[in-house]
């Protein structure tokens, strides 16, 4: 059982790495550019924009509000369309890209918003554009919570993608139902929630490491 | 030569129900190479009319010359590029945090697409005009508030404007930063011709710097002028009490008497001395003329190194005494204002 073990777990352990590692990506291409659309039109913002706001909002609200194993479910036509399948690891990295993204850009429009007004006026008057704004103030003025946000959404992921496995998306969470749980099998359940503690612990500590070495407040 | 020239200046902010009136017909003429002081209380408009002045806020109506460019009628691009020649420096210092100091001044550079080399080149001897050359790693959160403006003009400096707006620059510093920052806003006026438009709510910032003064007060400009002329003479209620000088209702106490416009009875002069200063104008007064002065306040100042005096005093006398002592001050350069008249209550000793 215990050889059992050993060759389960490393191989969930990739497939979980696999849909978190991907879909963070997505995120943090997508997710990034979205808070900084969000804070740049917002009322105030530096271009603002009450209509494109008001949709993107809507949308972003609109995504996080379900529950993300309805989405997994609703969205599957489309998960088609890039995955060519609808189920296993590869499939799930498409609903969980699509719910990382509102999720983190949501959190970078928060930590956004920390960054005092006082610098983009400063900006503006030494003649700033405003993607020189984005650029050279607004983002690496809030690197520290941008890292806090990623490392919230990483984690996050985690726990979404046990989710996703256990709708046959494979990994820990896959791992954990399917031995531990339906075959009563506690080890292979205590093995899992221990890997699983152990990688949130590691991220955590990561993010948190970068987020205080780029805070020179 | 005029530098900066607002003509029929007004913002009004459109507020919920009531519209508030920033600034009201604002005109004001700002001469190149000259350090210019608006004062007036917080909320009299004085950090609005700074910020039309590089059209952070944009004007309801009028018109903002800089460098004889009017900046109302520019289109965002050119308006960008006409900020690069106008410099800011703010009360809170508004340094980037995640920048060192030497990469805080090379902003404006980088923004106005310098190249690499050019910036590392001009950055070094704003530092070292600063004297923040040693401090050139750190992060603005090591600094004081001091160094930190001193990096906040290095970084306005640094793209060579041809002016410089100070928003409340040494109101969040002690007296001795407070002096320093003024000496260092002086000697980039002397060594660069940089015009410097300043705000602040403190007499003594205009009185240590400033050429010229703008007195604002609920939007509109009460009372302008040279600072040594605004210090002998000022007309309007709020310029006086930016002088300390005691106000009708303070004088009437101290006088125990109400002070009335109207003529009649003993006058209350306020006597402005500059260089005659220290001749002894009141002695010869005295013995010239059959009357008595009795002193109500009196200052001393140092307006931009020259010592100006002023003497509020009630004269008591009869009206054509008051008249001959008035003609005599006149001509030994002493400046009069009739402040108002109490009700004799003393009759002169002699």
């Amino acid at each position: 059982m215990l050889n059992e073990l050993s060759s389960l777990l490393p191989e969930a352990l990739w497939e979980t790495a696999q849909m978190v590692v991907i879909s963070s990506l997505v995120a943090l291409v997508l997710g990034i550019p979205l808070g900084v659309v969000l804070v740049a039109t917002d009322r105030g913002g530096i271009t603002p924009s009450p209509i494109v706001n008001r949709i993107l909002g809507a949308i972003v609200n609109a995504t996080r509000s379900v529950p993300f194993i309805i989405l997994m479910v609703a969205i599957i036509p489309f998960t088609r369309l890039i995955a060519q399948t609808s189920i296993g690891t590869t499939a799930a990295m498409v609903p969980l890209s699509i719910a990382a993204i509102p999720f983190l850009g949501r959190l970078v429009e928060a930590a956004l918003r920390e960054v005092p007004r006082s610098l983009i006026e400063a900006a503006r008057a030494m003649g700033a554009s405003p993607l020189q704004i984005v650029v050279k103030v607004l983002l690496p003025e809030a690197r520290p919570g941008i890292v806090a946000a990623f490392t919230i959404t990483v984690i996050s992921l985690i726990g979404y993608s046990a989710i996703a496995g256990a709708i046959g998306a494979g990994g820990l969470g896959a791992l954990g139902v399917q031995y531990g749980y339906e075959r009563f099998d506690t080890p292979v359940m205590v093995a899992t929630v221990v890997v699983l503690i152990a990688v949130v612990q590691i991220i955590q500590f990561a993010g948190d490491r970068v987020a205080r070495r780029l805070t020179h407040r | 030569m005029v530098m900066i020239e607002l003509a029929g200046l007004e913002k009004i902010y459109r507020g919920h129900g009531a519209d508030v009136e920033a600034l009201r017909r604002i005109d004001l003429r700002v001469e190149r190479g000259e350090i210019y002081g608006v004062i007036g209380r917080s909320g009299a408009g004085k950090s609005t009319l700074l910020r039309c002045i590089n059209m952070l806020e944009r004007p309801t109506a009028g018109t903002v010359r800089v460098d004889g460019v009017d900046l109302t009628a520019l289109a965002p691009v050119a308006l960008r590029e006409r900020r690069r020649g106008i410099g800011m420096i703010f009360q809170h210092f508004a340094l980037l945090s995640s920048r060192t100091v030497r990469e805080n001044v090379a902003l404006p550079l980088e923004l106005a697409g310098r190249p690499r080399a050019e910036i590392a080149n001009a950055v070094e001897p704003m530092l070292e005009f600063v004297g923040l050359e040693a401090m050139r790693d750190r992060y603005p959160a090591q600094l004081s508030g001091g160094q930190a403006q001193r990096v906040g003009i290095a970084r306005a400096l640094a793209a060579r404007p041809s002016v410089l707006l100070c928003d409340e620059a040494t109101s969040a510093l002690d007296p001795e930063t407070t002096a320093s920052i003024l000496a260092l806003l002086r000697d980039v006026n002397r060594t660069f011709g940089t015009t410097i438009v300043l705000i602040t709510h403190e007499m003594g910032v205009i009185k240590e710097i400033c050429d010229r003064v703008a007195v604002i007060d609920g939007g509109r400009i009460v009372e302008s002028g040279r600072v040594r002329d605004i210090f002998l003479a000022p007309r309007a209620a709020i310029t006086r009490t930016f002088v300390g000088e005691p106000d009708a209702a303070e004088l009437s106490a101290m006088l125990g008497a109400t002070l009335d416009e109207g003529a009649g009875g003993n006058a209350v002069w306020r006597l402005g001395f500059s260089e005659s200063a220290r001749e002894s104008v009141v002695t010869a007064l005295i013995r010239r003329f059959p009357l008595d002065l009795n002193i109500v306040s009196g200052t001393i100042e140092r307006v931009g190194g020259e010592p100006l005096g002023t003497l509020v005093v009630e004269l008591v006398a009869d009206p054509p005494t008051q008249e001959d002592a008035r003609r005599y001050l006149d001509s030994v350069g002493v400046r009069v204002d009739v402040l108002g008249y109490v009700e004799r209550t003393l009759e002169p000793l002699t």
